[in-house]
């Protein structure tokens, strides 16, 4: 009887006690940090700002001084139509800035970025400017309690599809307000939450129709909104890789055993990032 | 056009038969039960040859055979593996004959060399990729922690895969785990496994057969895409009365037979419960309190009406339950999660004559998942509870004809009514005064008809050619689809047959996994009229050979598979409700799942000895699996997580003595295929406006991201696993005993379960790390047979 009790103690031990150790039996990845380009062009904007840094491969050691910083001795040079233009590095605001009227962004030009550093890194991408799509029209405000005890702004929009192209979107809104309790009297802005799922989207199911959105606010505090002085909605039109860069992160979950991970999507030939191109519409909404 | 041509090449073969078959002169027909001599339980599958014209045919599920032959006297033998064969003379002269054969169990020591020549021969069947285990296998493999599981031992033939370690998820020539229709005299089972799938429902004390279907499917099976595991229970004995029972690590098991009427009515009951909750119960303090168990409970009876109408009554029940209470001076918790499976189906058997036979049934399934909190404060009381299941009434048709030697016709229809409770809420809280209570519920029918004809051209050539045509009714929505199948066998030489098979398969009913561990928080859902049922095709070829004079057999198959519509998760996808139940019915499901296409292609081999001394089998399966969604991994091809280059298993059962018999099995897969960060960067978004550091919704997850290169592009480490046990069987006076000794992971294997990310302070880096469940595990266990 008392073997048959060791081993019922030693099964039920093993059983709830798993065992963790470092695995040494497979080959691990490995790789040279790669530089991660992002930059979004657009004919509505008065800059070119180019953001470069380089990838931390996993496995090797930190050190902290590295890690994740701008890249500031790269040579950034944008090029379209046989024209071409090497933004130079903004130590303030540690990017790669240049104005656009050095290098105007027109509406269906394909443009090209190259970036490359001094120790032989290279990378490319490019990406052509879509169309604008101005459709969008402020439909109602109102409010809805929430079952929390919290209040709810909801401002529902609606826009036009373009018929029979590819259209990728986002919607997105901003409340102004000016702050009253502090000294000073500076604007502020507040984003508003698209409703779910429909920050990014795009016309695959419905293609040249009316596109029904809503924007959202929530507070306990209903005196806040006493003190908005401006609605702004925006609608983005926005190419292929804007949409898929940025539907694929706000996807991200980060790394659990337990659920698939998202890939970031990247359109960095040799890299990591986004060189994206949208068309920025704004409306301005009066709040009583 | 595939099916017109089928059509046509269908009727041609049918004219052209009975043609054959009216210009024969007089026939009469052979007919009856086959029985286990002693139990009387009817045996399925049994082989009935008349050498001299070399034809024959089998048992059915219900232990009835009948042949039609021209008016002459025969030799008919019957035989079935692991009984003794029996050898008659029949005068068919003049008038139909009706013989119900009892076939003797041997004792395998004896090895009864092989009386008859005419084993069951896997050449001679028309099937392929067909899988049988004698349930006495079952039994004497060793099994983690001594819990005897069907599912297990499925899991170590070629071309069925097991997950992660210790599931018992089987996926099938690449498709997942939901695409099995299991089904328990008649019943589909939603949910078999218990403990998160470490255990299997069917522990094989109640089970008469076991048969697994990966590919050239009949037309009675439809409505999963990868396999049928098709399981029916013992009658009971109805001579006697009998019974096992067994004390294990975990659990302890009890089965009781025996007549109601002698040799007109019998019953079966047989259960099976942990305790594992009663053994850590007193190593807890009065005032927390946690536990867990399962159980089930098979049960069956049949009546005889008289010689043409039998009627069979059977249910199983189970349930897993986790549960937690904790008691402070004002409060009172109590917590848990639990899963019950039920399944009841009324059979009633009916001959119209010798020729034809017919079953009616009335099914009824139910699953549920509850996962519950009860909280009482001084006097106020917070209640919530979240449940999703399913749950089926159908009823199913089937009939026999067994026309001439040459023909045997099937056809029945099936129809269910699913009911589909994706997610229900019910809150109840005294102190905010609130209630509220949200069951969304989605009613749902499934039919299907089907025909097929089981045909022999001369001597050597056997085909079934089917239709079954499905459809899916849910809401407005309805789905039809024709589902063509067929399959040949050509005999080359006595022991050695080609075969070929195609076959067409639907699946409407789908199961929403986020871990793919088969929790119980998996969610079965409708096709609806956004997501169309999942369709696939499959092709098969093979070489099946009997080595006679060591009675063993060989076949080689290999399969390809096409699969539309496949169903798979965009990426970040959730289902995982127990983060907060109370808001489970806010998740928009279909927003979750996309579709997309699936290949799978593969080679199995398998060397297989079902009786004798040694018995058991070499599997190896060489298969691929590949996926493609649109916006999963930017539309690009990529290999499923389960995608297993190589797969080999040997097992292995050898009879010592009559006393004692040794077993072992080692089986080996080639590591899951999983997605690697292989660095981390920082992306910078575009800022909508200003230059706050406000942005967006709020959703980004805002700081440093993985970089994973192509997904599912990085192997885990090969999986593999020493099992040996042992048995001492002993006759008593009044019982048979038998007491068992086995250990999982012998010389103790560290599979990985998963992998994460660690930190080693030493180096300053990043490791790989993994969590492996099992190591080497010993158990015991006593049976009793009486």
């Amino acid at each position: 009887m008392n073997i048959l009790k060791t081993i019922l103690i030693i099964t039920i031990l093993s059983f709830l006690f798993s065992c963790e150790k470092t695995v040494t039996d497979i080959e691990l990845p490995q790789q040279e940090p790669k530089l991660v380009v992002n930059a979004y062009i657009s004919p509505e904007d008065t800059i070119i700002q180019v953001n470069v840094s380089l990838s931390h491969p996993i496995f090797k050691p930190y050190d902290y001084n590295d890690n994740n910083q701008s890249v500031e001795n790269a040579t950034v040079k944008i090029s379209s139509n046989g024209n071409e233009l090497i933004i130079p590095y903004n130590f303030t605001d540690y990017a790669y800035i240049s104005s656009t009227s050095n290098f105007p962004i027109v509406e269906g030009q394909t443009y090209r970025l190259d970036v490359s550093t001094p120790d032989g890194k290279s990378v490319n991408a490019s990406c052509t400017v879509p169309k604008k799509n101005s459709s969008i029209q402020h439909l109602s405000t109102d409010t809805v309690n929430d079952e929390w005890g919290g209040k709810m702004l909801r401002i529902k929009i609606k826009f036009f599809d373009l018929q029979g192209v590819g259209n990728f979107y986002r919607v997105g809104g901003a409340l102004d307000y000016v702050d009253l309790y502090g000294s000073i009297t500076d604007t502020f802005s507040s984003g508003l939450s698209p409703k779910y799922n429909l920050e990014f989207f795009t016309d695959a199911t419905n293609d040249g129709e009316d596109i029904l959105s809503e924007l959202n606010y929530w507070t306990y505090d209903e005196s806040e909104w006493m003190h908005f002085t401006r609605l702004r909605i925006f609608l983005l039109s926005v190419d292929s890789h804007y949409y898929n860069f940025h539907k694929s992160l706000s996807n991200y979950q980060g790394d659990s055993p337990f659920s698939e991970p998202t890939i970031i999507y990247s359109n960095i030939e040799g890299g990591m990032g986004a060189f994206a191109a949208y068309r920025k519409h704004v409306i301005n909404v009066t709040i009583n | 056009m595939k099916i017109k041509f089928v059509l046509t090449f269908v009727i041609f073969i049918i004219f052209h038969q009975y043609q054959n078959v009216y210009c024969q002169s007089i026939k009469h027909t052979l007919s009856g039960f086959i029985r286990e001599k002693g139990s009387r339980e009817t045996l399925i599958g049994v082989n009935v040859y008349f050498p001299q014209t070399r034809t024959g045919t089998i048992s059915n599920t219900y232990g009835f055979y009948s042949i039609t032959l021209p008016a002459d006297t025969y030799q008919v033998t019957f035989s079935y593996v692991g009984y003794q064969s029996r050898n008659f003379s029949i005068d068919l002269t003049t008038s139909d004959v009706n013989l119900n054969v009892d076939l003797d169990y041997t004792l395998e020591l004896s090895e009864v060399v092989i009386t008859a020549d005419k084993f069951e021969r896997i050449s001679e069947s028309p099937h392929m990729s067909v899988i049988e285990i004698p349930v006495r296998q079952v039994k004497s493999i060793p099994a983690l922690l001594g819990e005897k599981d069907v599912l297990k031992v499925i899991q170590l033939m070629p071309g069925v895969q097991k997950g992660s370690e210790g599931s018992s998820g089987l996926y099938v020539r690449g498709g997942g785990a939901d695409q099995n229709l299991i089904i328990l005299d008649d019943a589909t089972v939603y949910n078999a496994y218990h403990l998160f799938g470490f255990f299997s429902l069917f522990n094989g004390d109640a089970i008469k057969s076991i048969q697994l279907i990966k590919g050239g499917f009949s037309s009675r099976y439809g409505g999963r895409l990868s396999s049928v595991l098709d399981i029916n229970l013992k009658d009971g004995n109805r001579q006697k009365y009998s019974g096992e029972a067994g004390i294990g690590l975990i659990s302890s098991r009890l089965l009781l037979e025996g007549p109601i009427i002698k040799d007109k009515s019998s019953f079966i009951v047989s259960g099976r419960r942990t305790y594992l909750d009663a053994l850590i119960a007193p190593f807890m303090t009065g005032d927390e309190k946690g536990g867990y168990y399962f159980y089930d409970l098979n049960a069956k009876i049949n009546y005889d009406i008289d010689d043409k109408n039998k009627l069979f009554l059977s249910g199983y029940f189970g349930k897993d339950k986790f549960y937690f209470k904790y008691k402070d001076y004002n409060s009172e918790t109590e917590a848990g999660l639990f899963w019950d499976n039920s399944t009841a189906t009324l059979r009633w058997n009916h001959l119209f004559n010798n020729k034809m036979f017919a079953n009616t049934s009335f099914i009824f399934s139910n699953y549920r998942l509850n996962i519950y909190i009860e909280e009482k404060i001084d006097t106020s009381k917070y209640n919530l509870s979240y449940s999703s299941g399913i749950r089926d009434f159908g009823l199913k048709y089937d009939f026999e004809y067994h026309y001439s030697p040459t023909h045997t016709f099937r056809a029945g229809l099936i129809s269910t009514n699913h009911l589909f409770t994706p997610s229900a809420v019910v809150l109840k809280d005294d102190y905010l005064n609130e209630f509220k209570s949200e069951i969304s519920a989605i009613n749902t029918l499934e039919s299907a008809v089907y025909i097929e004809d089981e045909i022999k051209i001369k001597e050597r050539t056997k085909l079934n050619i089917g239709l079954r045509a499905s459809h899916f009714l849910q809401g407005k929505k309805s789905y039809f689809n024709p589902e063509p199948r067929l399959s040949a066998a050509y005999l080359i030489t006595d022991d050695l047959a080609a075969k070929a098979s195609y076959s067409v398969m639907n699946q409407s009913v789908h199961l929403l996994s986020n871990t793919g561990l088969g929790l119980p928080t998996d969610l079965w859902v409708p096709s609806t009229d956004n997501i169309p049922p999942q369709n696939t095709y499959q092709i098969a070829a093979g070489l099946a050979k009997d080595v006679v004079p060591y009675n063993f057999s060989i076949s080689l198959e290999g399969y390809y598979k096409k699969s539309k519509n496949t169903l798979g998760y965009v990426e970040g996808a959730s289902f995982l409700l127990i983060d907060d139940p109370s808001e489970a019915g806010n998740i928009d499901w279909e927003q979750n799942i996309t579709q997309g296409q699936s290949w799978s292609y593969g080679t199995e081999l398998l060397l297989q000895r079902k009786t004798g001394r040694l018995s058991g089998w070499i599997g190896y399966t060489l298969s691929w699996t590949e996926l493609q969604f649109d916006n999963v991994n930017f539309g690009k091809r990529f290999y499923a997580r389960y995608d297993r280059r190589h797969d080999v298993s040997v097992v292995g059962i050898f009879e010592i003595t009559d006393k004692i018999t040794c077993s072992s099995t080692w089986v080996y897969g080639t590591g899951n295929a999983i997605t690697m960060p292989l660095a981390e960067y920082n992306p910078v978004p575009h800022m909508l406006f200003g230059d706050n550091d406000y942005y967006g919704n709020g959703n980004f997850f805002y700081g440093s991201v993985n970089e994973y290169g192509e997904k599912n592009s990085f192997r885990m480490a090969p999986y593999h696993r020493l099992d040996i046990g042992i048995q001492f069987h002993k006759q008593m006076p009044k019982y048979e005993r038998t007491f068992e000794f086995s250990i999982y992971n012998v010389y103790n294997r560290q599979n990985p379960y998963f992998y994460f990310i660690g930190y080693d302070d030493r180096t300053n880096s990043r490791v790989l790390k993994q969590i492996s469940l099992f190591p080497i595990i010993p158990s015991v266990s006593w049976n009793i047979k009486f």
